[in-house]
């Protein structure tokens, strides 16, 4: 799903107008429907800061946007810097041994409750 | 709703028409529908249409504030007039009502997923515009009226018969229900008096609509009368005559 996509499917479902998600996340109802139908002039997705206020606006997960938008979360961000080696490591994988690492640490954190 | 059948559209047809568009969404939603009316959810909860700004081609002397994108289903919203809008969010939204409008009474949706084969023609009452962002011609109607002859007497065609005295579209007699329903407008009969223009105004403020959209409408639920040429408020013909003849 794209993020524009998944902001109109996420204010539907919270009943709230252009209008109404605009004046919560501070800007204009012309670029909230720019957001939604792909037509933003700067840059293709909107900022940081402004994807926090519509996560909020909009009760979503702020990360889930962020993602969308292909922007990385800060606090994974703060990680990749911190530990390149292992986000390095982890890139390298195909998805079937992803799908298993992400598996054995699920079986992991069972395991310790 | 086929077009040959909109010119019999009434206004009672018409209120029942947005009347029951408002009852969707309630019952939809869970909400009451109060002033202002939420028109752009009504448009995207019930009638399940999109809105999107771009824009359109406008002629010499022309203003077109929004047109309807059939084949994408949303209300596109006219860039140029961005300042407009706004400025005047009553304009916003009765635009929004008029393209809903078109949706809902006007356009034979069965069709609106077929491609219109080349050299067939929109019908005559239908202006085209470009969308300079779609890069694709949609259909402006009506508007075009004001400066062009056979829009004109095509306009006048739709119109002709109708409930008198107003020389409005069904799209616009569509928005004006849909933005002042005549539930609440009768609340606020109760409350406010209706002869008084300050009253009007503050009618105005609460539905969010143009003072020009209010008279209209108010005038169309035979709840005031203004005589020509005079700006004084009665509550029908019947008083203004009755006061004309103690003088």
């Amino acid at each position: 799903m794209q993020f524009s996509e998944r902001i109109r499917e996420l204010r539907k479902a919270k009943n709230l107008s252009l209008r109404a998600l605009a004046e919560a996340a501070g800007v204009s109802f012309t670029y909230i429907s720019k957001i939604e139908n792909d037509k933003l002039d700067f840059g293709d997705y909107p900022s940081e800061d402004l994807i926090g206020k519509l996560a909020a606006a909009l009760g979503a997960d702020k990360d889930e946007l962020l993602l969308l938008a292909k922007k990385v979360p800060p606090e994974i961000r703060e990680r990749l810097f911190e530990r390149p080696d292992a986000f390095r490591k982890l890139a390298s994988l195909d998805d079937a041994a992803l799908d298993k690492f992400l598996q054995d640490i699920e079986k992991k954190k069972r395991k310790g409750k | 709703m086929s077009r040959s059948n909109l010119r019999f559209l009434r206004n009672k047809v018409i209120d029942e028409i947005t009347a029951g568009r408002l009852r969707e969404y309630e019952a939809k939603t869970g909400e009451i529908v109060r002033f202002p009316v939420p028109v752009e959810n009504v448009v995207e909860q019930v009638l399940g249409l999109d809105f999107d700004w771009d824009e359109i081609e406008e002629r010499l002397g022309e203003e077109i504030l929004g047109g309807f994108d059939a084949e994408n289903r949303k209300i596109l919203l006219n860039e140029r007039h961005t300042d407009l809008f706004e400025q005047n969010p009553g304009l916003l939204r009765s635009t929004i009502g008029h393209e809903a409008g078109h949706y809902d009474i006007d356009i034979d949706r069965s069709t609106l997923l077929h491609p219109k084969l080349p050299g067939i023609e929109l019908s005559s009452h239908t202006a085209k515009r470009h969308a300079s962002k779609l890069n694709r011609t949609i259909e402006v109607l009506f508007q075009r009226a004001s400066s062009d002859e056979v829009a004109w007497q095509a306009y006048k065609l739709l119109t002709e018969g109708q409930d008198a005295p107003e020389v409005k579209s069904a799209v616009d007699r569509y928005q004006s229900a849909l933005l002042m329903p005549e539930w609440l407008i009768r609340e606020a009969s109760e409350r406010l008096d209706f002869t008084k223009w300050s009253d009007l105004y503050r009618l105005r403020d609460e539905a969010e609509v143009s003072i020009s959209n209010l008279v209209v409408r108010l005038q169309r639920l035979n709840l005031i009368f203004i005589p020509e040429g005079t700006k004084t408020l009665y509550r029908s013909k019947d008083e203004y005559t009755g006061q004309k003849t103690l003088f």
